[in-house]
């Protein structure tokens, strides 16, 4: 399906066929700015059903948007499941801020974009309407420096006057886009030494140094061989030694 | 609701059928509307704005020729979206759009089709607008620039001028390609087929020497060289080597070897390895070596007349410095004997086409033992092949050896030398050197000056004119721009139409303050040096006829993109070269800085470049097209 040289195929046909957006978007996600563009008619398909599929997912939105608008509340009122969307839409805003300031990986920034819409499809039907709308905002203000187009239709689509011209980034909000915390039982040889909070889905690694460094944990590994160490993901971590 | 994505991916793009009941994504329509608002609002045109910090954000100029692909698009699209987010953040985003206008395909597609080239390069850029402009691209249009407008080349020549000015633009002789049939220079794509006219297939390209103009890159070599640690951690690695790699900087010696029974005659070599000077079996030179010709001139008579045949044809077919490294060794031995200072031996005296006068001294001492090229040129023409360093852990290697052992090791075979590791040898034995007057320690770099006259037509004139009287005179700015002839007859054979007598005649009217004929200089400049200037000319006000009094504005955008500009080393450090030289008295590291360095691109622009107005001028060339 591929073949080398996204530099054989003509811009113009391009946008005429699927539109300059997804043009646009499709030689930002094809490859990170470093490697060579391979031509891909999977990958444009991708970035042209990728934008349908925004395009729908507001759409729908802005048909049964009632009249009142945003504001953020406070992170108590969330249910679990827009407490869950808004963590990944911040975080998702942390990673693409991080990626435009410091790389300018563009290709992962629309990959996390991607997975973000996979999640307001998946939260549709459970989210109020102001936390529709605030992941909605944010999802279209990411797309806007690379599908222009689109985001400025989508953002009037959202109730916005005034065009994109005079909108400023989104600034992702740290409590939010935090990790959930779980506590992890530590054991040596069996016995439970302590409990460790850590971000929910840490590595084996990752929990090991905060354990170690734990004055009590630490206390029962010293001067000992760790023989094996059985890891459960926000669980337990049970630490053999002798 | 929980259905509709199942719904979404059935309706995917090739099944128009199934739509949604909900409207369409329709691209073409919705991208037509918002491009007209934004031209309408004039959201991208961007003026000094003090209250915000700026950004300057430049993708390398298009050459208008052939068709804008994906590809291309892929450059623009990171730029653009740099400039959005940029300006999304409160930068006052500086994002100008040109064409890199001048170049040889327009040249030749006039010359086929019988039309000027300015013909062809304006079809070719309202072509390329059309696409951009479809994309969306979010470029200032008023400040697009052609750099084949007097309006623009104009400072081309003023800068030119300043340079000459500066000592830093000057003329030598230098090879070029002629064809003997078209009685013209060709650029190297119209040498063909290993060597032949691109219209006369069976022509030889000959390789002639004519006067050119330089730019002197070496003044800038160590300067260049320190920089590039001000772009580690913000640039590719890979870009940073290239970039060394091409100036291409080496700490040696230079060592003078005396010629037997030609008394008072030395050549000097350059050596990265005198610790290796006992292992010489030869001295070569390159065929244009100042010295080849008396040296076989001298020697033996009866061999003389087919050396200097041999030395004619080598001349004639010159080795690029890119290909030494893979060109077939040729050389032959001149009858001659040079005497190694360090031991007194005498070794014959060859020329050899992978010695090239551009690099180092144009001659070299063969070291086939310890060097993959003199073990390749030993081996063809079996001249001996002394070890003179071995392997620290490797005492017996193999005799004859195999390949060229290059590394360093322990000096052996070396006299008083002999038990040194190299590094210790090269020290002693260069700082012996000096103190018996033989060598000397130096350093040279790979580095050229850079030739950047042409002598085509479809590039910007070079503001020069010949007296008889006076030589050469620089044209002076008040007559800038010197426009090219709007009506040329370019038939690429013969004298570019800039040397034709109508040309000249209007020239010379230029010229007002005398009255001797002139000839002006019938080249003109290469793009490289054009493109340059874009950097300076996009930041002025867009309309206006001023003059550029920046101190530093090159605000480079990011490039950890896929860039061209990145992939061609000269082109890099065409622009460095060009702002320092441009900056030199007040060139501050923080300025530099900011000029390579994309995290301070947002020093930007503004601050950097005033605008002066030239009161009471008005332009002398009709209107430009591109505004």
């Amino acid at each position: 399906m591929s073949k080398s040289a996204g530099n054989v195929v003509g811009a113009l046909d391009m946008a005429d066929r699927y539109g300059a957006d997804t043009g646009r978007l499709y030689t930002l996600f094809a490859a990170p700015p470093e490697k060579d563009l391979e031509w891909s008619e999977e990958s444009i398909e991708g970035s042209w059903r990728f934008l349908n599929r925004v395009y729908r997912l507001i759409e729908k939105a802005a048909a049964s948007r009632d009249a009142h608008t945003a504001t953020s509340g406070h992170q108590s009122q969330f249910t679990d499941a827009e407490k869950a969307l808004l963590r990944k839409t911040h975080q998702t805003l942390r990673r693409v801020t991080h990626d435009f300031e410091t790389r300018w990986h563009f290709n992962s920034a629309v990959a996390q974009i991607m997975e973000l819409t996979n999640a307001v499809y998946a939260a549709e039907n459970q989210l109020s309407p102001a936390v529709r709308s605030q992941v909605l905002d944010i999802l279209v203000l990411m797309l806007a420096p690379m599908t222009p187009h689109i985001a400025e239709e989508l953002w009037e689509m959202l109730g916005h006057t005034g065009g994109l011209s005079t909108v400023r980034w989104p600034a992702f909000n740290p409590e939010l886009a935090k990790d959930e915390e779980v506590e992890i039982v530590v054991q040596i040889n069996g016995r439970v030494r302590g409990k460790l909070k850590v971000a929910s889905g840490a590595s084996e690694s990752e929990v090991m140094s905060l354990a170690r460094a734990d004055a009590s944990i630490s206390a029962h590994l010293r001067h000992k061989n760790i023989v094996k160490v059985v890891y459960v993901q926000d669980k337990l971590l049970n630490i053999v030694v002798q | 609701m929980g259905c509709h994505s199942a719904r979404l991916a059935l309706n995917s793009f090739f099944a128009p059928q199934g739509r949604s009941i909900v409207g369409d994504y329709k691209p073409q329509d919705l991208e037509v509307k918002w491009q007209q608002r934004w031209n309408q609002q004039r959201v991208f045109e961007s003026e000094a704005n003090p209250s915000k910090p700026k950004y300057y954000v430049l993708e390398m100029l298009p050459y208008p020729s052939g068709t804008l692909h994906m590809g291309h698009m892929r450059n623009y699209t990171i730029g653009d979206v740099v400039a959005r987010v940029k300006r999304m953040q409160g930068y006052n985003v500086l994002h100008p759009m040109g064409w890199d206008a001048f170049g040889l395909p327009a040249e030749n597609a006039a010359i086929k089709n019988q039309t000027h080239p300015r013909v062809w390069t304006n079809d070719n850029i309202a072509e390329f607008q059309r696409v951009l402009r479809r994309f969306g691209f979010s470029y200032d249009w008023r400040r697009e620039i052609s750099t084949c407008e007097p309006e623009y080349y104009r400072w081309n020549q003023w800068f030119f001028l300043r340079m000459l000015e500066r000592g830093l633009a000057y003329r030598k002789k230098s090879r070029v390609n002629w064809c003997p049939k078209c009685c013209t220079v060709l650029a190297n794509e119209q040498v063909v087929n290993g060597g032949y006219c691109w219209r006369h297939e069976d022509t030889l390209v000959e390789a002639r020497e004519i006067e050119q103009w330089f730019l002197k890159t070496t003044a800038y070599a160590e300067q260049l060289l320190d920089d590039l640690k001000l772009l580690e951690g913000s640039w590719p690695e890979r870009v940073i080597t290239m970039q060394r790699n091409w100036i291409g900087k080496s700490i040696g010696a230079k060592v003078w070897f005396t010629v037997a029974d030609f008394p008072g005659q030395k050549i000097e070599i350059f050596t990265t390895r005198i610790d290796t000077i006992y292992g010489s079996s030869a001295l070569i030179l390159a065929p244009n070596h100042p010295l080849a010709e008396s040296l076989i001139a001298g020697a033996d008579p009866a061999a003389h007349s087919q050396r200097a045949a041999k030395l004619a044809l080598m001349k004639q077919s010159s080795v690029k410095m890119e290909d030494v490294a893979t060109a077939e060794k040729d050389g032959f031995f001149t009858g001659r004997y040079a005497v190694n200072p360090f031991n007194n031996e005498k070794i014959p005296i060859w020329v050899g086409n992978f010695v090239l006068m551009e690099y180092g001294t144009g001659a070299i001492m063969a070291v086939p033992a310890h060097d993959e090229r003199d073990f390749e040129f030993a081996t063809k023409f079996g001249l001996p092949i002394p070890v003179v360093v071995e392997p620290p852990n490797d005492p017996n290697p193999q005799s004859p050896p195999q390949a060229a052992f290059t590394d360093y090791g322990v000096s052996v075979n070396s006299g008083p030398y002999s038990g040194l590791a190299s590094a210790d040898a090269i020290e002693k034995m260069a700082a012996d050197a000096d103190a018996a007057g033989f060598g000397k320690k130096e350093t040279i770099f790979r580095l050229r000056d850079w030739g950047v006259s042409r002598q085509r037509f479809w590039g910007t004139p070079i503001p020069i004119i010949y007296c008889p009287n006076d030589g050469m005179v620089p044209v002076p700015d008040k007559d800038l721009p010197v426009v090219l002839p709007a009506n040329p007859k370019l038939t690429g054979e013969g004298q570019s139409p800039l040397a034709r007598p109508r040309f000249r005649q209007r020239q010379v009217s230029q010229v007002r303050r005398s009255r001797s004929p002139r000839n002006r200089h019938h080249g003109h400049l290469r793009r490289f040096l054009l493109v340059f200037l874009s950097l300076l000319r996009s930041a002025q006000r867009p309309g206006s006829l001023c003059q550029i009094q920046s101190r530093l504005l090159v605000s480079h955008r990011p490039v950890h993109r896929r860039h061209r500009t990145c992939h061609s080393p000269p082109h890099v450090l065409a622009l460095l070269v060009q702002s320092h030289a441009r900056h030199r008295p007040d060139f501050s590291p923080r300025a530099r800085r900011s000029a390579l360095h994309p995290r301070h691109g947002s020093q930007g622009w503004h601050r950097h470049v005033q605008i002066r107005r030239q009161r009471g001028r008005r332009p002398r060339y009709g209107r430009p097209l591109w505004r």
